[in-house]
């Protein structure tokens, strides 16, 4: 290997290296930016990769949301170590969103190996879908309720913590024993559904 | 005591629930975010793209309109002959040994050099104005020779496609087509850089 190329390799590389930390650090500042960028810079290869497969249902476009999204949320809560480039681990997961889709298809034959990096966790996604479809189906007062109790409420800034029902009723405009026997209410019928769901009840139970 | 007994059981049974539960929402939000970002984007890039087209359709107008405007300029002016020199386009004869498809930069010029006066109309002798040629024979140009380096030019008529160029060397005045170079049809001959023209016909 000539010294250039080795020279334009290591650039690559720290060009890599630094694109990664740009990225990590934007996505954890919710900085909207990184999100455009990494949209410019990578969907085009994203959107090849995809097109691959050749599963009529599979937008390059969803894919990538999809798997940007995963991403994010796994930076967000410190679940990327750093192992590999960003690009990677999104080329990662976007293939294993791909894959998947591509074994719910028993016509496309056998389901490749799935890529074993930091970009697994296809099931626990899965399940919050679950979650997410069971959210909509609650009707919109417990809906809120719950997020407030679980301290989702916009603006609540408490993550660790969670909402007293004092506060929750003054946000309702109800009392405070209203509000937890409406919270307690909501969480039943929460877990009613959530009981009609295999996986969510054995995750839950565990 | 009871009481916060159960509380405590309810809030550790909540845990993992409400863990997934905030998981999901805050995955949600996330998704839609950048969903918002992205389809910002694509409607960027659309615009981005129907600008191109734009552009692209409107030089494509200026283009034309400029051809509108100038064509009428450059041919308006002219006489008979030399209007069908200006008007040359690639579909000629088939190309034959020194038979060829003129560019057009040249006969343009040439087109408006066609402007002149007929007083040089003389320096073309032979063949005379609707002279008629069997393709059979062979056809014998001449005309007065050129004190500078000229050139030959045949034009299919209509249509004035350049379809022979021959180089004429200073005092040459004769040159012979073979028989059978040409094909049916009506011409039109010159030496350039003179800018008169003679017509004849090639039929059987």
């Amino acid at each position: 290997m000539s010294q250039s190329s080795v020279t334009n390799s290591n650039f690559r590389v720290q060009n890599t290296e630094r694109s990664t930390v740009e990225f990590v650090e934007g996505i954890r500042k919710n900085d909207q930016e990184t999100i455009r960028r990494i949209y410019k810079m990578y969907y085009p290869r994203i959107k090849s990769m995809v097109k691959e497969y050749r599963i009529r249902h599979l937008e390059p476009q969803d894919v990538f949301q999809e798997g940007l999204t995963r991403a994010v949320v796994s930076i967000r809560g410190d679940r990327f170590k750093g192992e590999s480039s960003f690009y990677s681990f999104l080329y990662g997961i976007c293939r294993n969103i791909c894959l998947k889709e591509y074994s719910k298809k028993s016509r496309y034959g056998e389901m490749p190996d799935q890529v074993e990096s930091e970009s697994s966790g296809n099931e626990r996604y899965e399940l919050l879908n679950r979650v997410l479809v069971l959210r909509e189906r609650l009707d919109r007062p417990c809906r809120e309720i719950i997020d407030l109790r679980f301290c989702l409420a916009q603006g609540s800034g408490q993550q660790d913590k969670c909402v007293e029902f004092e506060k929750i009723a003054e946000v309702l405009d109800v009392r405070a024993d209203n509000a937890r026997k409406r919270f307690q209410r909501c969480m039943d019928r929460l877990r009613e559904m959530a009981a009609g769901d295999q996986e969510l009840n054995e995750y839950l139970e565990d | 005591m009871k009481k916060n007994d159960n509380l405590t059981k309810e809030g550790n049974q909540r845990t993992p629930l409400a863990d997934l539960w905030n998981e999901a929402v805050e995955y949600d939000r996330t998704k839609a975010e950048i969903g918002d970002i992205i389809g910002d984007e694509i409607r960027k890039e659309r615009i981005r793209n129907r600008w191109t087209v734009y552009s692209a359709a409107a030089s494509v107008l200026v283009l034309v309109g400029l051809f509108v405007i100038f064509r009428p300029f450059s041919s308006g002016s002219r006489d008979d002959s030399g209007a069908s020199f200006a008007q040359t386009d690639s579909t000629a004869l088939e190309d034959e040994g020194e038979l060829l498809i003129i560019d057009q930069p040249e006969s343009r010029e040439y087109a408006r050099l066609g402007t002149a006066s007929e007083s040089t109309a003389n320096l073309l002798k032979a063949p005379a104005d609707s002279s008629v040629f069997n393709p059979a024979g062979q056809i014998q140009f001449q005309w007065q020779a050129p004190t500078v380096a000229s050139v030959l030019i045949i034009q299919l008529h209509p249509g004035n496609s350049v379809v022979f160029r021959h180089p004429i060397k200073t005092g040459d005045s004769t040159f012979v087509i073979e028989p059978g170079k040409l094909g049916e049809g009506s011409y039109r001959w010159s030496v350039y850089p003179d800018t008169t023209s003679r017509m004849f016909i090639v039929r059987k």
